[in-house]
């Protein structure tokens, strides 16, 4: 085995030798993470026990994070599915709106537009459920990004594929529902996984409308005890339980409906 | 089967696709041959009903071609099975699937209905072996026959093929070949596009040549094959005859 073969490694190509290649180069990883990480974090004395009394706080933090998250993914995939189709309508109006709706949200900053829904619309509405309000807003804003997602799918089919259907004699709903979905959610599964990763990591600015989700607790807990990194390592833990296995799920589904178009 | 086509003409930017086509017909099997970019596939498209003439008139077995998008139009293309030039077979559907798809959605199949009928239009063509598997893990020759089983599925009253064998290994094409033969005694209509003029010249019964848009040769098949009139059809004959001489040698 000469130098190389340590370090070098085909992914379409693994062998026995790899195995050794990628577990040499794992253990290198961590140790040099590990060292970096000791030697910046280190002049500080970690005291873990202030902290531990309030881990209840931020265990409903998280579950706030998880719910207002799961909520939005839901109803932004929606509205952003929705909204693909108002832009692909034959109806002009409609398709203005779609693209007006797409527009405003992705030219401006998410704190933004949370500032204006809480302090302006909401209060408008009358809209007093700040958990309420949080879901809508975030919902508002990733959907515009899920629309764009969703529309570069159905662009992508062949022509052909819609020549088929067409001779077939499929009506327009039809070849939505037969052809052009099931082959545009394989074009999107990958950006569609990264963009509800970003809504969960996105709801961390919720805290600034004083929902008490993740990061707010993590802020609570650091006023009540001066313990900065003690509430901020857990906090960047608690988003990475979340949004690693959305990753992971990302390459099973890719893997799943891997087909040649 | 009975096809009229009057004064058909289109446009396709600055290019004039047909000026003046006019085309009669009473053939069971009509084939049509010409030079690459002579508008056969284009018209074939305009027969479908899947591209819409400027101006003219078809008439299939009497009934008009309603070109206005629609439910006439519509019921018109489920009237007929197309096969394409590459089989258009869908990649997220497996190979009874897709034959499953057009009688479930388009023709009011129950879907073990359908499955029957799919699974004994694979076996007749020795494909039952691939029946779950993905256009993607299927041979070239194996995607266009099911395409052809597809096309043929809901007993349409005619067939078009573009080049239906044109992808196909030899043994492949005359398992299609026979197929066809088959359709043509069970009283299928067919309009073949297609190269291979021995094949031609066993099924139709009338030839059409056409060349740059416009129809040049109109005849039964045999007198296509032994005394055409038009001086660019005996070229054209002459040249693959000519082929198929050499290759004989061997």
């Amino acid at each position: 085995m000469n130098l190389k073969d340590l370090f070098v490694c085909c992914p379409k190509k693994i062998t026995k030798k790899s195995y050794f290649a990628i577990a040499v180069n794992s253990i290198l990883l961590f140790l040099a993470i590990s060292i970096a990480c000791s030697a910046v974090f280190s002049f500080h004395a970690y005291d873990w026990k202030v902290v531990l009394p309030y881990r209840s706080v931020f265990f409903t933090g998280w579950l706030t994070t998880c719910s207002i998250s799961f909520c939005s993914l839901i109803l932004s995939f929606i509205l952003g599915t929705a909204t693909a189709l108002l832009r692909k309508s034959d109806i002009l109006i409609l398709r203005y709106i779609g693209s007006l709706y797409v527009e405003i949200i992705r030219g401006t900053p998410l704190l933004v537009q949370l500032l204006l829904f809480f302090y302006v619309i909401a209060s408008f509405f009358h809209i007093d459920n700040r958990f309420l309000i949080g879901i809508l807003t975030l919902s508002l804003f990733s959907g515009a990004y899920i629309a764009e997602i969703i529309r570069s799918g159905i662009d992508s089919i062949r022509l052909s594929h819609l020549d088929s259907a067409k001779a077939i004699g499929m009506t327009k709903t039809q070849t939505y529902r037969f052809v052009i979905f099931p082959l545009a959610f394989r074009q999107c599964i990958p950006p569609l996984t990264g963009q509800f990763a970003s809504i969960i990591k996105d709801s961390s600015l919720l805290s600034i409308i004083g929902i008490s989700e993740l990061t707010y607790s993590a802020e609570q807990i650091n006023s009540a005890t001066y313990s900065t990194l003690e509430s901020y390592f857990p906090l960047a833990l608690g988003y990475l339980i979340l949004t690693l296995p959305i990753s992971q799920l990302s390459k099973y589904l890719e893997k799943r409906f891997k087909y040649e178009s | 089967m009975n096809l009229e086509i009057e004064h058909l003409s289109k446009k396709h930017g600055l290019q004039h696709l047909f000026t003046d086509l006019s085309l009669s017909t009473k053939a069971r099997v009509l084939g049509l041959v010409g030079p690459s970019g002579s508008g056969k596939s284009s018209l074939l498209r305009m027969i479908a009903g899947l591209s819409v003439p400027d101006s003219g008139t078809i008439h299939i077995e009497g009934n008009k071609v309603p070109y206005k998008e629609g439910q006439k139009l519509q019921n018109h293309r489920k009237s007929l099975g197309i096969v394409f030039q590459s089989y258009n077979l869908f990649p997220h559907l497996s190979a009874i699937k897709n034959i499953m798809l057009p009688l479930t959605v388009a023709h009011g199949f129950k879907e073990k209905d359908a499955y029957e009928r799919g699974s004994e239009l694979l076996s007749r063509f020795q494909l039952l072996d691939h029946a779950n598997k993905r256009p993607s893990q299927l041979s070239g020759g194996q995607s266009q026959r099911v395409a052809i089983l597809r096309a043929l599925a809901h007993k349409p009253g005619l067939l078009l093929l573009d080049e239906p064998t044109s992808a196909l290994d030899p043994v492949m094409t005359s398992e299609v070949l026979d197929l066809l033969f088959e359709l043509k005694e069970e009283g299928t209509s067919f309009i073949l596009v297609s190269h291979h003029l021995p094949f031609l010249s066993k099924i139709t019964e009338e030839m059409v040549f056409m060349a740059g848009g416009e129809i040049v040769e109109h005849s039964s098949t045999n007198t296509f094959f032994t005394n055409p009139s038009n001086p660019e059809v005996k070229s054209y004959l002459k040249t693959i005859l000519k082929y198929k001489q050499t290759n004989n040698k061997y």
